[in-house]
C-alpha cells in the first residue's frame, strides 16, 4: 500500500476525469499520452501537495517527464 | 461598418470549440479601473441554474474562467465555481483580490474545490501606481490576497497591465515582491492597455510588444533574445496566440511549468477589426443566450451592454 499512489489515483479520477490503475503508472507513459496535459500535471501536484501536506522540491519536479517519474519521487514520501 | 470587418459567430454549448470559456457571473465591481474592457454595471447577474445548464452541456471539458467585472461581488461566486467542478470541468477565477484580502474568503475557495486564482497586480506593491491607473490605494490588501493565496498553496496567475510613464518598472517589481513573500511559483501575465471599454491609453501612445519584451529583459534578468526565441511556440504545448509570447525565467521543466513563467500579451487594437488578436479560437465566452462566442469579438460588439 502506497499512500502517495493512492493519492494520485484519488487526485485523477476526482480532479481530472482520469483513471490511473497501477498499469498506466508503471507503464512511464508520457502525461499526455495518458490524457493528462500540461494544466492537468500543475493541478496534480499542487493537489498531491495539499492532500499529502507535502512540499516538493522545485529542482527534482525538472526531472519529472511522465506519471512513473512523479509516482517514484511521491513515494519517497511514503 | 465595424461589424461588417468583425468575424463573429455563436456556437450552442454541444459545439463549442472553444477550450477557454470566459463566464461574467456579475457586472458589479468593488473597484473603477481606468483599464476595464466591460465598465458596464447594469447588466444583471448570471442565472446560476442557466450557467449549470450550459455546463451540462459542452461537449468536452472545458477551462472555465469565473470573471466580472469582479466575481467575487456575486454572492453565489462559490457556488458557481462548484458547479463547474461538478460538471466536470476546470475552474479559474480572475479577481482584483480585495476580498481575498480575507483569509476566511480565500479559505472558502479553497473547499469549493478551487486551486487556480488569477489576481489583477497592477500596482505591484505600489499604491500611487494603483491611484493613477486603478483610481484606489489598495496595495495593503493586494498584498494580503497574495499572501492568503501562496498560504493556501494556489496555482497563481498575476495580471498587470504597463501604462506608459506610470509603472514601466513593474516586471522587476513583481519579481522582488515575489521575492519578499516566498512566491516561487507563479505565471506573470504583463500586458498593455487594451483599447476596448474603459482605458486610459491610446493606440499611438501604448507601449508595444517589443517595447513590453524589453522591459521584461532589462528588468528580469533574461535577453531580449532568449524571450523572442518563444515566440510562435506552442503555448501550454497545445495552441498558438499571434499576440502572446510565455517563457520561463529559468530553464527547466517544461511539462510541469513549475517557477516562475512570464506572459507577454498584446493587448493593441491597432488592427482593422479594433480587437487583440482576431479570429482566436481560444476563448470564448457565455453570452447573454448561454451560447459561446469569440471572446474579443463578443466584447468588441457589446462594449454598451448585452
Amino acid at each position: 500500500m502506497s499512500k502517495t499512489r493512492d493519492a494520485i489515483k484519488k487526485i485523477s479520477i476526482e480532479r481530472l476525469g482520469i483513471e490511473l490503475t497501477d498499469e498506466i503508472i508503471d507503464s512511464g507513459k508520457a502525461f499526455k499520452d495518458i490524457g493528462v496535459d500540461s494544466l492537468d500535471a500543475i493541478e496534480l501536484v499542487v493537489s498531491v501537495e495539499d492532500e499529502l501536506d507535502i512540499e516538493l522540491s522545485d529542482a527534482r519536479l525538472d526531472t519529472v517527464e511522465n506519471i512513473k517519474d512523479l509516482a517514484d519521487y511521491l513515494s519517497e514520501f511514503d | 461598418m465595424q461589424e461588417k470587418i468583425i468575424n463573429y459567430y455563436e456556437q450552442l454549448p454541444e459545439e463549442n470549440m472553444f477550450m477557454d470559456i470566459m463566464a461574467d457571473i456579475t457586472h458589479k465591481c468593488n473597484m473603477t479601473c481606468k483599464n476595464c474592457y466591460i465598465p458596464n454595471r447594469e447588466i444583471p447577474d448570471m442565472d446560476l441554474d442557466k450557467f449549470r445548464d450550459f455546463l451540462s452541456r459542452l461537449n468536452g471539458r472545458c477551462m472555465i474562467r469565473i470573471v466580472g467585472a469582479e466575481p467575487t461581488m456575486n454572492p453565489h461566486c462559490i457556488e458557481f465555481i462548484e458547479a463547474v467542478f461538478e460538471y466536470g470541468h476546470r475552474c479559474i477565477l480572475l479577481t482584483n483580490g480585495l476580498r481575498l484580502s480575507h483569509k476566511n474568503y480565500v479559505d472558502k475557495l479553497h473547499t469549493s474545490g478551487l486551486r487556480h486564482i488569477y489576481l489583477s497586480l497592477n500596482g505591484v506593491d505600489n499604491d500611487d501606481w494603483y491611484e493613477t491607473i486603478d483610481e484606489m490605494r489598495c496595495a495593503e490588501k493586494k498584498i494580503k490576497a497574495l499572501q492568503n493565496i501562496r498560504e493556501r498553496k494556489f496555482i497563481l496567475d498575476t495580471g498587470t497591465i504597463i501604462v506608459p510613464d506610470v509603472n514601466e518598472d513593474a516586471p522587476g517589481k513583481l519579481l522582488e515582491l515575489f521575492d519578499n513573500n516566498n512566491i516561487n511559483n507563479v505565471l506573470m501575465r504583463i500586458k498593455n492597455v487594451g483599447q476596448l471599454g474603459r482605458y486610459q491609453t491610446e493606440v499611438d501612445d501604448n507601449v508595444k510588444l517589443n517595447q513590453l519584451v524589453k522591459l521584461c529583459s532589462e528588468q528580469m534578468g533574461v535577453s531580449e533574445d532568449y524571450i523572442n526565441s518563444f515566440r510562435d511556440q506552442k503555448l501550454y504545448g497545445m495552441y498558438t496566440e499571434s499576440n502572446s509570447i510565455l517563457f520561463p525565467l529559468r530553464e527547466g521543466n517544461k511539462i510541469l511549468n513549475r517557477g516562475r513563467w512570464v506572459k507577454i500579451t498584446n493587448w493593441d487594437t491597432d488592427n482593422e477589426s479594433g480587437i487583440p488578436d482576431p479570429n482566436s479560437q481560444r476563448r470564448g465566452r457565455i453570452t447573454e443566450n448561454f451560447t459561446v462566442a469569440p471572446l474579443y469579438e463578443h466584447i468588441k460588439i457589446n462594449e454598451g451592454g448585452y
